[in-house]
């Protein structure tokens, strides 16, 4: 369990990156959106312990992350988009690396790595953006970390690794696990996402379970404009809107709409309708 | 494989030492190539042929020795600082790992090679003892800081370990507090401090020398130089004191760096 107690910070430069962020995010998959800027990684490097807040807490269960204990980091692993390694190639890495994280499985790493085509003997300088990618991925996914951060994983990689990205975190992340996925490809890992965070200029806009989000607000795609929708937006030849969902069935969501309907004037329409408050929901 | 995992938040030296196998590349590269540039060093002062040449070639090798040593933290630079500041590690015990690695370990490789070569040499009678090379090395730093018959070799010693020390840990502060450009700012930070020193070492000699030409101008030229060294000691020893307040300082920031883990880059 992951809550953010009124979390904001500041850069040296005065730059306000988040502000006042209170949420508490439960075990699961979870996609995190922003714009640039938004205070995506800066949310992600604080979960982390490589940023400590100005103001508030971020408490990874009963550890505060800024305290940066041993105990408290062998939970934690942050894969940013770029990642400088010390050894030629992943396998090298995991042997050194793993030693510090006491639920690393090389079984579940072998799999990975055949599951992406690689050996994990790729010499690093040799590898393209994308694989250096999969063998990053291969690795941090199985390190069985309570709380794993993802920083665009998807980056460079192909369809079919794509699939198998998919594959991996459904088979690797057990029910205690929070993985938090920040991405803009939103499309790519749809279908694994719990809950769904939404950041915007450093303020939290949205911090929901995906069910409960489908049981209020229905995405839908017609070759006609709805009628009444909280939210609408044109493609060609086709309405994606956004309607209340009068069922409580859950259905489909489309996680795209949503980010685009809450950077829209149609912000607190769409919130209300998901919660009836506008901020500092618990996921 | 050991799981150093296990252990818990008390401070831990297998912990401590572990923080080195995250490096074992580049140290892997970085020990045989000091072990190389303190055997070659040595070898050249030694197998020098005249005592001209030997004084020469000590400036050099003395030269390349200490920039070897200065320069030994940045080692540890990576262009991306992410990975390691989240190692679950205690923030001593990586500040005591590159502690030890910087100011004890690669020193004690340098001095050893260089005074177990020279002491192999005249074990053969082939090279200058070790006494003769002190002296030979106290001569010669007096182009930096006076005729050495004003300094014990115990002061030569204790002013060259905390100028060392000093040096040492500004690298490993550029090299801790991340950001881009690392070797760049070592390299820079390194001449600013030097003609830094130089130019306060500088300023006060002439000023005394000017005093002293005022005062007495019948003073017979190798009585002004001696008069002026002998005026310069208290200024070195002031030096040395900021030198070791300012190593104090450093040390204690990297470890404030360690422990807030902040990343910038």
């Amino acid at each position: 369990m992951i809550t953010f107690d009124h979390l904001t910070y500041e850069y040296s430069r005065g730059h306000l990156a988040l502000r006042d962020v209170t949420a508490t995010i439960a075990p699961g998959i979870h996609l995190l959106l922003g714009e640039n800027g938004a205070g995506k990684t800066t949310l992600l490097k604080i979960m982390a312990g490589l940023l400590t807040p100005t103001s508030g807490k971020c408490m990874l269960d009963c550890y505060d992350s800024s305290n940066r204990e041993p105990s408290a980091l062998k939970k934690v692993f942050l894969m940013p988009d770029m990642m400088e390694l010390p050894t030629k190639n992943i396998r090298g890495f995991a042997t050194l690396h793993s030693r510090f994280y006491p639920t690393f499985s090389q079984e579940c790493f072998e799999e990975n790595l055949r599951e992406f085509g690689l050996t994990g003997d790729e010499t690093f300088t040799n590898l393209s953006l994308g694989l250096r990618h999969k063998t990053l991925l291969a690795y941090a996914t199985a390190l069985g970390v309570d709380i794993l951060l993802l920083d665009e994983p998807a980056n460079g990689l192909d369809i079919t690794s794509k699939k198998a990205l998919r594959k991996i975190l459904a088979r690797t992340t057990s029910t205690e696990q929070t993985v938090i996925i920040s991405t803009h490809t939103v499309s790519d890992l749809r279908e694994l996402y719990d809950g769904v965070i939404v950041l915007s200029k450093g303020e939290l806009l949205l911090a929901k379970p995906s069910w409960e989000i489908c049981e209020r607000i229905s995405c839908v795609s017609t070759t006609i404009p709805s009628y009444n929708p909280l939210f609408m937006e044109q493609g060609p030849g086709v309405f994606y809107s956004i309607i209340t969902n009068e069922t409580g069935e859950p259905a489909e969501l489309n996680y795209g709409l949503l980010y685009s309907s809450l950077l829209s004037p149609s912000r607190d329409k769409i919130l209300k309708a998901i919660s009836g408050n506008e901020k500092g929901e618990n996921l | 494989m050991e799981n150093i995992a296990l252990y818990n938040d008390e401070f831990s030296w297998r912990r401590m030492l572990s923080v080195g196998y995250m490096y074992r590349d580049s140290i892997r590269i970085h020990i045989p190539l000091t072990i190389a540039i303190s055997v070659l060093s040595s070898c050249l002062i030694l197998f020098a042929g005249s005592y001209e040449a030997k004084k020469t070639l000590l400036i050099l090798g003395n030269s390349i020795m200490g920039l070897a040593l200065y320069f030994n933290p940045l080692v540890f630079a990576r262009h991306d600082d992410s990975l390691m500041r989240q190692l679950p590690v205690k923030p001593i015990e990586k500040w005591t790992f590159y502690m030890l690695y910087s100011l004890v370990f690669i020193p004690f490789i340098i001095q050893g090679i260089w005074y177990g070569s020279s002491a192999i040499f005249s074990f053969f009678g082939k090279g200058i003892s070790i006494e003769d090379m002190f002296e030979m090395g106290m001569k010669m730093s007096g182009s930096t800081i006076g005729d050495c018959d004003y300094l014990s070799p115990g002061s030569i010693l204790f002013i060259g370990t905390i100028q060392s020390a000093f040096y040492v840990l500004i690298m490993l502060y550029i090299v801790l507090k991340g950001g881009s450009h690392k070797v760049l700012k070592a390299i820079l930070c390194y001449v600013i401090v030097i003609l830094i020193t130089g130019l306060v070492s500088g300023i006060a000699g002439f000023v005394i020398a000017v005093k002293d030409a005022f005062d007495n101008p019948d003073m017979a030229k190798e009585d002004l130089a001696s008069s002026i060294i002998d005026q310069l000691m208290p200024l070195m020893y002031a030096l040395s004191g900021v030198y070791l307040i300012a190593s104090a300082i450093l040390a204690r920031k990297s470890y404030n760096l360690l422990a807030k883990g902040q990343v910038k880059n």
